[in-house]
């Protein structure tokens, strides 16, 4: 049982659940979107702000082939999304990065587009990796369309009838990105220039979020253009609540998963951010008639929603079936009135006593989500400087203590055992897709990719504890002379022992590593919501399903788009 | 982006450099800041990438100790780096004066290197992020002209001064003096015969200009030869596993 106890009022950026518990890779991997996340946060910025995004361009032909353009116009600068739309041979259709061809591919880049520019990133865009794009480019992805859903749904609109919300849920979009490159990949911004010339997107991942709310934006209009193609006299709109209810899918495979293990201080920044929310929740609001009145009514919502998603993976949809139940659970002990909460940290306990990791980590999600007031103004990640220098002149006695006090779970791990040193990570010739291989009996250990930090935290312990038998008095600086081997352990140790969050506990070279953990938690933060596994490797999910669209901005905004719902059809039974 | 060279990003060319040196010491060693500090002299346009390819013969499959090439007792230490890759082994050096230097001690190296000896100016800034003041200076590849660096604590710059005139005989090719005090870096410099003060410089680049450039790199990208490119990439490459069937299943297939 983990107890709840908020330590004073001091909250903002104090937090409240411990690393050994916020940081065990089960949880992490039963983490949901926060209204902190990304795209959660874009959203609001483009609502409150009143982007002014607007198609300029759009040659498409009767299939649907061809470019578009779309501006946004910010602060004095002007951003341009071109998109490429071509013809993709069923036979070349992959989720997988090593994909050669996609029905659409698409960039971000600054400034109004000249045709001399046009013609170069029509010569390049398309090619995705084997491309080049110019230093103004922020973004480059691709796109496939869903197979059940696009013709579907143009079928639908050309015969002048709106698609089926049923429908809509099964799927939830029209088309699933594959891969968006940002960060200076391929020869576009540096993530410096991106947070010091292109302000608007100086906030993680947010170029790369608007770019797939952009996708999504373009889906439904060129769905809309192939309809009225097929049939001028009867083809409609999509209703506007169904545009909203459409998302835009996406795959994620291994790929994100060293992102995690490689960017330590960018985790615990975005860890911090969520646990400070939380504790904010915890210290400044009591679950009184109006609190508990949201509490029910957002658990329903949230029940609703799960109930509705159509998930393929088995034990994904146990585990929506089991915080189905325990959703239900709550949800009628609030009705009766039998729960009975002093405060907010109750519920948090009552969760860890009988309920699984996905509802636990649902409610931390529900509580933030009922308390904009406390949390939507805490302090913003921005940009963090991810700086791992070592300490040369630290005491080696300092340093072993910080590896035994800070790192205890790693030196728990027993790596003789078979089980604990089974698997490899390495990088593919195949466009250095990252892919996991089993040590014993796949080649490619001798090039793995060195993500296994509790591996390395052992090494060099053992080499420290070793060389303090002569060396009782030394510095970092001599041990690292002497075992240059270990000097990225060692500074990296060093940065994180003094952070509360960051280093994800777990043994990644265990034969049971589930990388589809890693890869949830990562999508947490964006703000994806419907994961459904394809395989212990890879994950579909969906973004900014039920988010405004375009013709949204400016108009009313109420900010309770999570937990999307499946709208109610016209002629369905009240 | 011209025939012959090709403009970069700073994290692609970091991304690149990572894989090179990973490929070249089997993971083993801190590939990570040795590719930094190749990219801190690309972007402030001094020719890391250069220096590597030219250099490359000199990294190992192996991280190799310095300690048993670190000769004398007590300052000035000697270090000889020949045959070894020194944007590997040049901030160990600096990691141990960083760690002695902080404690009190005022320490000189004395360096011998095969090649452009700018590698150790990214060793400065460690230092200066520790609070310390730093010199170096080395008689330049011409045999006729010197170089002459120094920082100060706190600075991510430091300023770095031509000078005509061959005026000191280094029987090494670097001297480094790292201290808390800036009044024993400075009698480190002179104790080699160069004093600013009364020597011609011939030109400096300030660490304002020095910023000026690095900015201008990520803006516009950092343009690097192809066919360095191409000799980095083909190592970088080496950390690659060839694919099959049962590697594919390793991503998800």
């Amino acid at each position: 049982m983990n107890s709840y106890h908020p330590p004073g009022n001091n909250y903002v950026g104090q937090t409240h659940r411990s690393a050994g518990m916020v940081m065990d890779l089960k949880r992490l991997g039963a983490s949901f979107p926060t209204r902190l996340s990304f795209i959660r946060r874009l959203i609001r910025r483009i609502m409150q702000e009143k982007w002014s995004i607007t198609r300029i361009s759009f040659d498409l032909d009767d299939n649907g082939f061809g470019q578009a353009i779309y501006q946004l116009e910010i602060d004095d600068k002007v951003y341009s999304f071109v998109v490429f739309a071509d013809y993709l041979d069923p036979e070349q259709r992959s989720d997988r990065v090593i994909a050669e061809k996609w029905d659409m591919t698409a960039t971000l880049c600054e400034g109004p587009v000249s045709d001399t520019q046009l013609q170069s990133l029509k010569e390049n865009v398309p090619l995705q990796e084997k491309g080049r794009v110019s230093s103004n480019c922020l973004v480059l992805t691709r796109a496939n369309k869903s197979q059940r859903n696009f013709e579907y749904v143009v079928g639908k609109l050309a015969q002048g009838q709106q698609p089926s919300s049923r429908s809509m849920a099964d799927v939830g979009y029209l088309y699933r990105t594959t891969a968006v490159y940002g960060s200076g990949k391929f020869g576009m911004a540096d993530w410096q220039k991106v947070s010091h010339i292109y302000k608007t997107f100086a906030s993680p991942f947010a170029a790369e979020m608007f770019t797939c709310f952009l996708i999504r934006e373009f889906s439904l209009d060129q769905a809309e253009h192939l309809a009225r193609r097929r049939n001028p006299v009867t083809a409609i709109h999509l209703d506007p609540a169904l545009k909203r209810y459409i998302g835009i899918g996406n795959a994620t495979g291994l790929g994100m998963a060293p992102y995690l293990i490689n960017h330590p201080l960018l985790i615990e920044n975005w860890i911090n951010i969520r646990e400070t929310a939380l504790n904010a929740v915890l210290n400044q609001s009591m679950p009184d008639a109006n609190g508990l009145h949201n509490l029910l009514a957002l658990c329903r919502k949230a029940r609703q929603h799960f109930a509705e998603a159509t998930i393929d993976d088995e034990i994904q949809t146990r585990k929506n079936s089991t915080l189905l139940d325990h959703l239900q659970e709550l949800i009628t002990e609030l009705e009766n009135g039998t729960l009975k909460l002093s405060n907010w940290s109750d519920i948090l306990e009552l969760a860890s006593d009988r309920w699984s990791l996905e509802t636990q980590e649902i409610l931390v999600s529900i509580l933030i989500e009922i308390h904009a007031d406390l949390v939507d103004d805490l302090p913003q990640v921005t940009t963090v400087d991810e700086h791992y220098p070592l300490r040369p002149a630290m005491r080696l006695t300092e340093l072993r203590s910080r590896i035994e006090q800070k790192y205890d779970w790693a030196l728990r791990y027993d790596f003789s055992k078979d089980d604990e040193y089974a698997l490899f990570w390495y990088r593919s010739v195949e466009k250095m897709e990252p892919r996991l291989g089993v040590r014993k009996t796949e080649p490619g250990s001798d090039r793995e990719t060195p993500l296994g930090i509790a591996h390395a935290v052992q090494s060099s312990f053992k080499a420290l504890s070793s060389f303090m038998e002569t060396n009782q008095d030394g510095l970092v600086g001599e041990f690292v002379l002497a075992h240059p081997e270990h000097r990225a352990i060692i500074r990296r140790i060093q940065t994180m022992s003094e952070t509360t969050y960051g280093e994800i506990r777990a043994n990644l070279y265990h034969a049971d590593t589930l990388p589809l953990n890693l890869l949830r938690c990562k999508l947490s933060f964006f703000g994806v919501g419907k994961f459904s596994p394809r395989s212990r490797f890879w994950v579909r999910n969906i973004m900014f399903q039920g988010a405004p669209i375009i013709a949204d901005i400016g108009q009313d905004f109420q900010d309770d788009w999570c937990f999307p719902l499946a709208p109610i059809e016209a002629d369905a039974p009240a | 982006m011209t025939g012959t060279s090709l403009s970069c990003s700073y994290n692609e060319l970091s991304a690149l450099l990572r894989r090179f040196f990973e490929a070249l010491t089997g993971g083993r060693g801190d590939y990570a800041t040795a590719a930094k500090s190749v990219c801190w002299l690309e972007l402030r346009g001094l020719d890391g990438i250069r220096q590597l390819v030219a250099d490359k013969d000199n990294y190992q499959q192996e991280v190799r100790p310095l300690t048993d090439i670190v000769s004398s007792e007590s300052t000035p230490y000697s270090v000889d780096l020949s045959g070894r890759g020194v944007f590997y082994d040049g901030f160990l050096v600096f990691d141990t004066a960083i760690g002695f230097a902080m404690h009190g001690a005022a320490l000189v190296y004395h360096i011998d290197c095969e090649g452009d000896p700018r590698f150790v100016l990214p060793g400065l800034v460690l230092c200066s992020d520790a609070g310390l003041f730093a010199t170096v200076c080395w008689t330049n590849e011409d045999g006729a002209s010197m170089s002459v660096a120094s920082i100060t604590p706190g600075s991510k710059n430091p300023t770095l001064s031509f000078i005509a005139d061959k005026i000191s005989d280094l029987s090494h090719k670097i001297m480094l003096a790292v201290s808390q005090d800036a009044a024993f870096t400075q009698q480190a410099l002179l104790d080699t015969g160069i004093d600013l003060k009364t020597t011609r410089v011939q030109s400096s680049i300030t660490p304002k200009e020095f910023q000026e450039r690095v900015d201008a790199s990520l803006v516009n990208g950092i343009s690097v030869n192809r066919e360095d490119l191409s000799i980095l990439s083909s190592i970088a490459d080496r950390v690659l596993v060839e694919s099959s069937d049962q590697s594919r299943k390793g991503a998800g297939d």
